[in-house]
């Protein structure tokens, strides 16, 4: 297991041994780690149209683990600060992975500015990625591009992308504690891949659907709520009979004539039951359920502040289902 | 006026004086929307501001400030103005022949970065 670093302000031998002598290009440490390799990574580095950077040679691997790219403070302290690979409003994408590309691991990486998406897949599926404590942001395109499979995405922000937050997400994907805020497409776009996840995630203020959902997938103890002048779409898109959505605050879906969830085929889950809703479409008789209950089950959205976007629950609120607390920020 | 975390995708700004907007997507689906117009001191500090045409003196940090025309094809989605079959977005042609005959055209096309 080999150890490397990465700063795009260093002045040394450019080789990847130590700070003082970091790569000053991210893709000389995408090149060169093999599995079970960390990379150290500190700074900014501006990647500009026609030198984006290519996850296409080396990948991670169930015996020697994982490829860890992890972002560090100035200081050289990994978690405690962002690596940021910006594109400048130049670069098409940021990063972008082939099939090779698999059992990679980023923390701490910020990927932003891109004319198109800011990770873009290239060719066929890779799996198995951990993404931990990552922004992806205003992109012109999807923040996180069409994903992979079995991959898992924990406390990660997707926000104010033209596009989707993340589009395809792929297969059998995981989000814990994300949240997808403020994209011009949908939070999570899913229409294609099953078994995706998402638990404590907040999706607010995304132009078209929060979530457009796919077969198999699933919703746990997520806030689901809609922009604030009442013009975005459905909180939770194309349910079928495979889904499962328990524990979930579905609020402030109210563009007139959307839903806090809109089912694709007959369910004997009754989301009423399990959720609770509050403010979805103008007509709070026929808003909740496309095809299902229509009583709102709360007298407010019972957020601490929505306008600061506290989701948290707020003391003495009633609780049907619990919103996370999601206490990191960059 | 401090604005953070906010959007106003596709949707007019409002914007007085010295107003500050952090971390918000005021991207736009035409290129060069004007943004503020007549407004001075504005600042903008990791936005999203694509499409848009902001004032001269306006103070840009970290900003995604690309114009790009989009296709509606490509996004029927949004509410747009909508683009002829034989947009300037199409970068590549395939035609389908049967028995010798032309039977249909595949498009491929892209958004433009300008």
């Amino acid at each position: 297991m080999s150890t490397y670093y990465v700063d795009p302000a260093a002045g040394g031998d450019n080789n990847g041994t130590s700070w003082a002598n970091a790569w000053t290009n991210f893709q000389s440490a995408a090149d060169t780690a093999v599995a079970g390799d960390i990379v150290y990574c500190r700074g900014t580095q501006t990647v500009t149209s026609g030198n984006e950077i290519d996850l296409d040679t080396n990948a991670g691997n169930t015996i020697n683990g994982f490829i860890s790219f992890l972002g560090c403070d100035a200081g050289g302290d990994a978690g405690a600060g962002q690596f940021i690979l910006d594109a400048n409003s130049d670069g098409a994408n940021c990063l972008k992975f082939t099939s090779t590309a698999s059992y990679l691991r980023f923390e701490n990486f910020t990927v932003k500015n891109a004319t198109g998406d800011g990770v873009l897949r290239n060719g066929s599926q890779p799996k198995g990625w951990l993404v931990k404590e990552c922004i992806f942001e205003s992109c012109g395109g999807d923040g996180f591009g069409d994903y992979l499979s079995e991959g898992m995405f924990i406390k990660c922000k997707f926000r104010n992308n033209t596009g989707h937050g993340i589009g395809n997400a792929c297969s059998n994907s995981r989000f814990w504690g994300c949240q997808f805020t403020g994209n011009g497409g949908n939070g999570i776009n899913n229409a294609n891949y099953s078994g995706v996840a998402a638990m404590g995630c907040i999706f607010h203020d995304n132009a078209l659907e929060q979530v457009h959902m796919a077969v198999a997938g699933t919703l746990i103890n997520c806030v689901v709520d809609g922009e604030d002048d009442g013009t975005s779409g459905d909180g939770i898109y194309n349910l079928g009979s495979t889904n499962l959505v328990l524990g979930c605050r579905i609020t402030h879906n109210d563009k007139g004539g959307e839903f806090g969830i809109v089912v694709s085929s007959a369910q004997s889950l009754s989301y009423e039951d399990w959720n609770a809703f509050y403010d979805n479409d103008t007509n709070k008789d026929t808003g909740m359920v496309h095809g299902g209950n229509d009583d709102e089950t709360l007298t407010d959205d019972g957020y601490t502040n929505r306008g600061t976007d506290d989701f948290n629950i707020a003391s003495g609120k009633e609780i049907r289902s619990e919103a996370v607390n999601l206490d990191w920020d960059a | 006026m401090v604005y953070e975390n906010k959007s106003f995708f596709r949707k007019a700004v409002p914007c007085e004086n010295g107003d500050t907007f952090r971390q918000c997507n005021l991207s736009q689906l035409l290129p060069h929307t004007t943004i503020g117009e007549g407004v001075t001191g504005l600042i903008f500090i990791n936005c999203n501001l694509i499409n848009c045409d902001v004032p001269g003196d306006a103070d840009i940090e970290s900003c995604n400030v690309s114009q790009i025309s989009f296709c509606s094809h490509l996004h029927p989605e949004w509410d747009m103005p909508k683009c002829p079959v034989e947009c300037s977005h199409v970068v590549d042609t395939d035609e389908i022949v049967i028995d010798g005959q032309v039977v249909d055209v595949i498009r491929h096309r892209e958004d433009t970065i300008l």
